[in-house]
């Protein structure tokens, strides 16, 4: 019996998985479809290989992260200065992997001889204290939930040196991502439900084997746990926008929202677009039911207030101050108008229009700074293939723009049905890339804030548009340009795993 | 009909991932001919605006193919590369704008023979965020010029050329050096992420197969 053979015999089973399936939906269970849950498996183990291939703290801020949470581990206490002077336990780990002489520096190999090893082996198990004086650098300012959950690990590390600890902590991380093209595959299957299954599958595992989720997810960086909080309030609006919305999936989209904005500020992009789309989802439900609609709303804003409420109460470092220190950046940055504001987020992303001021003169930002960008830029954005291979990039791109246009051509009738959904999810995207935008523009750095990782609470419409490039090419020929382009990211994983291996190893 | 596409799509895939491997791992990496023996002491100047950096004294040696070059800048202007031996053109390239960090690499057209005493010129183009340059004082040496202004440094520059062997016969050195720096040390570090990526690969393909049909 074939492979493909085996699992539609197991799928059709009557004595299998019917009756679990009847259980299920007694118990009002969804059905959690064991493809969403391979992507999972998928993600989870493509994050865990990125974990073993990246060196400690050569990721964006790894460093810090890892400061936030050993100093909540070991103290209890939220870090109160974004300087750098960690814990002696990690200074010497860093100093042991020559840390600072590594970082920006593509020339420069991480440790290479059996001498070096013993040093930081030697070093790791000097007796040194794991406090420091409350510095976590850059990610002082962030909100505590995924720090909290790394606490986990980090006491459950056996052997307990800082690489230990760093392991499991990345181990979570990975757990985190696979977490997360489940919630892909499932988004993927709510706003794509006509037509051919397989293309739930292309989006899922699209999103499973993109490299900038497995470095991400394969490291200790609060971005893991916002882009699966993100996937799955994607998943619960697309839900609610299929099915209608209820009480129950009012509380789990309030609940994603609540946990997001704990997690990492960058998620507050995400709200307005949310928000659009509660409203939205409200007034339907309304046509049918004042009563529910009013109850659902409520659940979703009860839900998505109570934990920030009691976090700005409880702690002095989180909450409304810094939502607004993120929103309100833009009136730092030397009281520059509002117009300008905007011109540069445009600019950020997009070509220059006639009028507007030039922020970015002679570069093409959507090429150099996010096309190129999420194409391959790792480490600490200083492992980068080598300028043939942004430019063969374009090809695939472009293939996969086109099947896209096609497929949205052919359904243009269904879309026009959705198009209040549709706009939610586009307000959502924009709202992601305005909050870089503005991080940018108020840092006064032009591009410092270009890191793809930033574009990662997107995933979902990532999954999206793979799943309806691989439907414009037809029902014939879909299952083939889907398979394309799944191997097309397994290849780009692969080689972008290669490309970190020759810059830290070689 | 359809499932045999999937499965003949697959396998063509596969087949020309593996290939693309093969081919990438038979090239040879690049590897350091030279330097200009310049320390990376200080930084010794920055610019925020399109500009001319030459640096007199420089030697290419044979075979070269890429210049590294110590600057930094947060997002990187386009850099072409000039070398010239009096006012003969002796190699040129370009790397496109973008980059980040230091140690810029870029690729120049081979020299088949070594060339000096040569000057190198840098032009960045369209600066849009700081570039600095690195190196060390140089005072009453070969002078380093930055939009026609004569610094009493020195850049450091190094020359790369491609190496003899191919990424194959750093196969055992690189398996090695990622057992160290890692929790667990050693071989099963490799082992390990050589297992899980070969995991996503079957899994994947077995994914395929079920559902893209």
């Amino acid at each position: 019996m074939s492979v493909a053979a085996a699992g539609r015999h197991e799928l059709e089973q009557p004595g299998g998985a019917a009756p679990r399936r009847a259980a299920r939906r007694a118990r009002g269970l969804p059905r959690v479809p064991r493809s969403a849950l391979a992507c999972a498996l998928i993600a989870f183990l493509n994050a865990a290989c990125w974990s073993i291939l990246s060196p400690p703290f050569e990721v964006p801020d790894e460093q810090a992260h890892f400061a936030y949470v050993q100093t909540l581990a070991e103290t209890g206490a939220l870090p109160t200065s974004n300087r750098e002077a960690f814990a002696p336990a990690e200074q010497i780990a860093r100093a042991g992997l020559h840390f600072t002489t590594i970082f920006f520096r593509p020339a420069d190999r991480t440790i290479s001889t059996v001498g070096e090893q013993a040093t930081l082996e030697r070093d790791l198990a000097l007796p040194l204290s794991r406090r420091g004086s409350g510095d976590a650098g850059v990610a002082a300012d962030e909100p505590p939930l995924y720090y909290a959950l790394e606490t986990i690990p980090y006491w459950l590390a056996p052997g307990g040196t800082v690489l230990d600890r760093l392991a499991m902590m990345r181990l979570l991380s990975a757990l985190m991502g696979g977490i997360a093209a489940f919630f892909v595959f499932l988004f993927v299957r709510e706003a794509l439900p006509g037509g051919p299954r397989w293309a739930w599958t292309v989006g899922g595992l699209g999103a499973a084997l993109a490299p900038l989720l497995g470095m991400i997810s394969g490291a200790v960086n609060p971005d893991a746990l916002c882009l699966t909080i993100s996937a799955a309030l994607f998943y619960g609006l697309a839900r609610a926008f299929r099915r209608g919305l209820t009480p129950g999936l009012g509380a789990a989209v309030g609940a994603a929202i609540a946990l997001g904005y704990l997690t990492k500020l960058n998620f507050l992009g995400l709200l307005p677009g949310a928000g659009l789309g509660l409203a939205v989802l409200g007034v339907r439900a309304a046509r049918s039911s004042r009563r529910t609609a009013c109850l659902s709303l409520l659940a979703a804003l009860g839900t998505a207030a109570a934990p920030g409420l009691a976090y700005a109460i409880l702690s002095p470092h989180a909450g409304l101050p810094q939502a607004e220190e993120v929103v309100g950046l833009a009136g730092q940055a030397g009281g520059r108008s509002l117009v300008h504001e905007l011109e540069y987020i445009w600019q950020f992303y997009l070509p220059r229009l006639p009028g507007m001021t030039a922020y970015f003169p002679g570069v093409f930002t959507t090429r150099v700074l996010w096309f190129d960008g999420l194409v391959g830029l790792y480490g600490w954005l200083d492992t980068t293939f080598p300028n043939w291979v942004y430019n063969a990039a374009l090809v695939p791109a472009g293939a996969i723009a086109l099947l896209l246009a096609c497929a949205l051509l052919r359904g243009r009738a269904a879309l026009r049905a959705r198009l209040a959904e549709c706009a939610v999810y586009l307000a959502m995207g924009a709202g992601t890339l305005a909050v870089v935008g503005v991080a940018d523009y108020a840092n006064g750095v032009p591009g410092e804030f270009r890191e793809p990782r930033y574009l990662l609470p997107l995933l979902a419409l990532w999954g999206a548009t793979l799943a309806l490039a691989a439907r414009g090419a037809g029902r014939r020929w879909g299952p083939v340009a889907g398979t394309a382009i799944v191997l097309l990211l397994l290849a780009h994983d692969i080689f972008s795993q290669l490309l970190v291996v020759s810059r830290y190893y070689s | 009909m359809e499932e045999v596409s999937t499965r003949l799509a697959l396998a063509t895939g596969l087949l020309l991932i593996g290939l693309a491997v093969v081919a990438v791992l038979s090239r040879s990496p690049a590897t350091l001919a030279q330097t200009n023996g310049v320390p990376l002491a200080s930084t010794l100047t920055h610019t925020e605006h399109t500009t001319q950096v030459c640096q007199s004294g420089e030697t290419l040696p044979r075979e070269t193919s890429a210049l590294r070059l110590a600057l930094f800048s947060m997002l990187g202007p386009r850099i072409t590369v000039r070398a010239y031996a009096g006012s003969r053109l002796v190699t040129q390239g370009t790397q496109h704008d973008g980059w980040d960090g230091t140690d810029i690499v870029v690729p120049v057209r081979s020299v088949p023979h070594t060339s000096g005493p040569v000057t190198v010129c840098l032009r960045l183009d369209s600066v849009d965020s700081e570039v600095s340059l690195l190196g060390a004082d140089a005072p009453g040496a070969t002078q380093l010029t930055v939009g026609g202004r004569a610094l009493p440094d020195r850049m450091r520059i190094e020359y790369l050329r491609p190496g003899r062997a191919s990424w194959w016969s750093y196969a055992g050195t690189i398996l090695r050096d990622i057992g160290f720096g890692h929790a667990l040390n050693g071989d099963v570090n490799a082992l390990l992420a050589l297992g899980l990526a070969t995991a996503v690969l079957a899994l994947s393909s077995w994914l395929i197969l079920r559902d893209l049909r």
